[in-house]
């Protein structure tokens, strides 16, 4: 969790990782659940898909609050409004870190064909 | 293993705000049990203490607050599952022998810490639980076409029971309108789809068969516990949360250990701190068919949350499973005046806690 800690705040999402196991795990802890050695940590990655999705209106949190599935790694992100926001839509994040007073947040937008086509190759 | 009886409970009212600390909250029932003198003080075995305060000692400090001098006594905190992990817990250490009367308490202040889960960082921003009971929702809708007015209808149904328990935070009640006109909050949770925190207590008095023979008070037996675990992050509940929830698989281990079935279920206290959350239950109890829930609201048997359930009640995180408790045991023991539903005698609790990670049934019968 620490050195999770320690990358978000430079702006990079890093999971744990078991080598023996060949395992992301998630949310990030120092050992392994199945076998319990120590993890490293490996980038998640920088796309996903919209597995649900849904409007806040709160006024902290006026977003679009989304569960994005990174390759299995799931989390509640916001995704910028504008382009088509849907179920299984692809998205991709684009910031990522900690504020001041500890609140981290994962933030998405969505691709359109030709990002999908990049991503892709 | 010795049977376990509830022999006594009591509930405060529930309320936005109180100057008392969560020590002095908690002694609030306690005292109401204790006056009644169906054991006296010094001859209690056991407490336990749920709450998810910050405040620290709460088990040693309530004992020396009421004179008891208890071989056992620990805090319990499982986010709103505590009360009802205390409860199995009391259970336990009864059936084991470790001892013979134990008094459970749940006392929670308004302002908890107990209704974030800081640890998990799976939530991101989004770290009030009305997040994940909103993806919840919208899941439910996609997948069994629920809609808005199902949820409402739950709110309206708590509400209206709350207004005969003088002990709810709320009383009055309100129209399927108002709760579609109200707030928005998170798609497609409005305001008063939710729950709200509040400070209060509820304690119970739980004894084994032995000592409950010498009572002169009806007994209350509790014939079946399940309690599961599955996980603890959002990231890991949700695969799976319609199919093997930890609410499914708790109810399955009860049932069997009651050698019953939902449907010999007369009344039953359901967790509804979102009125999603009910429909979800229904289904995960056996009430209803997977994705039928929101329909057995309207025309479902078994009498679902008399005390007006969290919705109508109120919130205070350790208290909540101790006062659904209360509140079926009032219910099998026929003395809930004009909220009385029935003769019933056989009754269930469910509770839960974070994005329903962890949940406990419990099965009581008169």
């Amino acid at each position: 969790m620490r050195r999770f800690m320690k990358q978000l705040k430079n702006g990079m999402l890093v999971v744990s990782y078991c080598t023996a196991c060949q395992k992301k795990i998630w949310p990030p802890y120092e050992h392994c659940p199945s076998c319990y050695r120590r993890t490293s940590t490996v980038a998640a990655g920088k796309f996903g898909k919209i597995v649900e999705f849904s409007k806040s209106w709160l006024e902290e949190e006026k977003v679009i609050v989304a569960l994005i599935d990174m390759d299995g790694i799931l989390m509640l992100g916001s995704v910028l409004e504008g382009r088509r926001i849907a179920v299984g839509e692809a998205v991709e994040l684009i910031a990522t870190g900690a504020t001041p007073e500890g609140k981290i947040y994962f933030c998405f937008r969505t691709l359109d064909r030709f990002d999908s086509y990049t991503m892709n190759k | 293993m010795n049977r376990v009886a509830i022999v006594d409970y009591a509930t405060t009212k529930f309320r936005k705000l109180t100057d008392k600390s969560v020590y002095e909250l908690a002694c609030e029932p306690a005292m109401e049990i204790l006056r009644s003198s169906i054991i006296p003080a010094n001859k209690i075995e056991g407490l336990l203490f749920s709450s998810c305060s910050n405040d620290l000692y709460t088990g040693a400090i309530a004992s020396e607050m009421l004179d008891i001098n208890p071989k056992i006594t620990c805090r319990i905190d499982n986010l709103c599952n505590s009360g009802t992990v205390a409860l199995s817990a009391a259970y336990s250490y009864i059936s084991s022998g470790l001892c013979d009367s134990i008094l459970v308490i749940g006392a929670e202040l308004r302002n908890s810490p107990g209704s974030k889960l800081i640890w998990d960082v799976s939530r991101g921003q989004f770290t009030s639980p009305i997040y994940w009971a909103s993806v919840f929702a919208k899941m439910h809708m996609r997948e069994y076409g629920t809609t808005e007015e199902d949820m409402g209808v739950i709110a309206v149904k708590n509400r209206s029971l709350a207004k005969n328990n003088p002990n709810a935070m709320f009383n009055k009640s309100i129209s399927l309108e108002e709760v579609l006109d109200s707030r928005k909050l998170v798609e497609p949770i409005k305001l008063l789809d939710c729950g709200a925190l509040c400070s209060g207590a509820a304690s119970v008095l739980l004894v084994s068969e032995d000592v409950a023979r010498t009572l002169d008070v009806q007994p209350v037996w509790i014939d079946g516990i399940g309690q599961q675990t599955n996980c603890a992050s959002v990231a890991h509940a949700i695969p799976g949360i319609f199919k093997n929830g930890s609410s499914k698989l708790a109810a399955t281990h009860a049932y069997k250990m009651a050698k019953l079935n939902p449907s010999d279920i007369q009344v039953a206290e359901i967790h509804d701190a979102f009125t999603i959350m009910e429909i979800m239950a229904f289904e995960d109890l056996g009430f209803a068919k997977t994705g039928k829930g929101a329909s057995y609201a309207l025309d479902g048997e078994i009498a679902v949350n008399p005390r007006g359930g969290i919705l109508g009640s109120g919130h205070p995180i350790g208290a909540t499973g101790v006062a659904q408790v209360c509140e079926i045991v009032c219910q099998l023991r026929h003395e809930a005046g004009i909220r009385q539903v029935g003769t019933s005698n056989v009754g269930l609790v469910h509770n839960l806690a974070a994005a329903g990670t962890s949940a406990t049934i419990m099965i009581l019968r008169s």
